[in-house]
C-alpha cells in the first residue's frame, strides 16, 4: 500500500471515533505486521475484493467495545451480542468509508467476527501488512490491513 | 407512519430504533438481511424503510428494486457504510428516496427522516 492509502484508513479511523463516540482516537506511528499474533478479545474482519485484494481487521478489547456500544445505544446495559456486533460494524463502517477514496470497485464483504484467538479462522490479508495502533480514551486497539 | 429497519448489524438496528421512535412513529418491524426484509416487508407493508447496502443473503439495492415492485410508493431511505458519490447515486437512481452515510448521529439520522417523510 502506498503512504496516502495508508493515510486514508487513518483519516478514517479517526473520523469515525470522533463521529460516533465525540471523543477522538490517537494513532501511533503504523508499522509493518511481522508473523506475531495480533488478536484481542473480539476482532472483525472484511475482506476485499474488485479493484484491490486481500482484507483488514480491528481487534480491540472488551471494555473498549462495551464503552463505544454504551455512546451508540445511550444506555448502560450492554449485552453479549451487541459487543459482538459492535466490532463488526465498526470493521463494515472503516472499510466502506475507504471505498470513496478507492473507488466504487473496492469491495467489501460482510464482517466476520471472532472472539478471542480460534485456532481454525484463517484471515485473508495481502502482505505487507500494516498496523495502525489505536488509542481511545486509554484502550488500545489494532487496525490491520493488508490490501495489495 | 409505519417504519421498517433493514440492517446486518443488530446495533445499527437498536440504534436507528432508538434515535427514530418518536410521535407518531411505529416501527413494525426489523431484518437482519434483504431476503428476511423483503418477506416482512410483504407483511407489514411499511410506509417508510431505512436500508443498510452490504448485508448477507440479498445486498440492499437487490431489496431495493423487490421492495419498490411490492409497494411503488414506499420511501427507502438507504443508511449505509458506502458512501462514495457512485453508490449513493446508484441507490438514487434505483428509487431510494434518500442517502445517509455511516456513521450517523442521533441528530443526522432524524434529520434525514424528517426530510424523507416530509417529502
Amino acid at each position: 500500500m502506498k503512504e496516502e492509502e495508508i493515510q486514508v484508513f487513518i483519516r478514517g479511523t479517526i473520523s469515525y471515533f470522533e463521529e460516533v463516540t465525540g471523543i477522538k482516537a490517537e494513532l501511533d506511528i503504523p508499522y509493518t505486521k511481522g508473523p506475531e499474533q495480533l488478536l484481542l478479545d473480539y476482532s472483525g474482519h472484511i475482506g476485499i475484493s474488485g479493484n484491490r485484494k486481500g482484507g483488514l481487521y480491528i481487534t480491540c478489547p472488551r471494555p473498549m467495545l462495551e464503552d463505544i456500544t454504551r455512546k451508540i445505544l445511550l444506555t448502560d446495559e450492554v449485552d453479549d451480542q451487541s459487543v459482538f456486533d459492535m466490532i463488526g460494524e465498526i470493521a463494515n463502517t472503516i472499510a466502506g468509508n475507504a471505498r470513496t477514496s478507492f473507488g466504487s470497485e473496492f469491495n467489501i464483504s460482510v464482517p466476520t467476527i471472532f472472539k478471542g484467538k480460534p485456532n481454525n479462522f484463517r484471515i485473508v490479508l495481502r502482505t505487507p501488512v500494516v498496523v495502525l495502533p489505536i488509542n481511545w480514551k486509554g484502550y488500545q486497539a489494532y487496525l490491520v490491513v493488508g490490501i495489495d | 407512519m409505519k417504519l421498517m429497519i433493514v440492517d446486518d448489524s443488530s446495533i445499527m438496528r437498536k440504534a436507528i430504533e432508538k434515535y427514530l421512535t418518536g410521535a407518531g412513529i411505529e416501527i413494525v418491524g426489523t431484518a437482519g438481511d434483504g431476503k428476511q426484509a423483503v418477506e416482512l416487508f410483504k407483511q407489514t407493508l411499511p410506509d417508510v424503510v431505512t436500508l443498510d447496502i452490504t448485508m448477507p443473503e440479498m445486498d440492499g439495492l437487490q431489496c431495493l428494486e423487490e421492495l419498490l415492485k411490492i409497494k411503488p410508493d414506499v420511501k427507502v431511505m438507504v443508511v449505509s457504510a458506502l458512501k462514495d458519490e457512485a453508490t449513493a447515486l446508484e441507490a438514487l437512481k434505483k428509487g431510494a428516496r434518500s442517502f445517509l452515510g455511516k456513521p450517523f448521529t442521533p441528530e443526522s439520522i432524524k434529520e434525514a427522516f424528517d426530510q424523507v417523510v416530509a417529502d
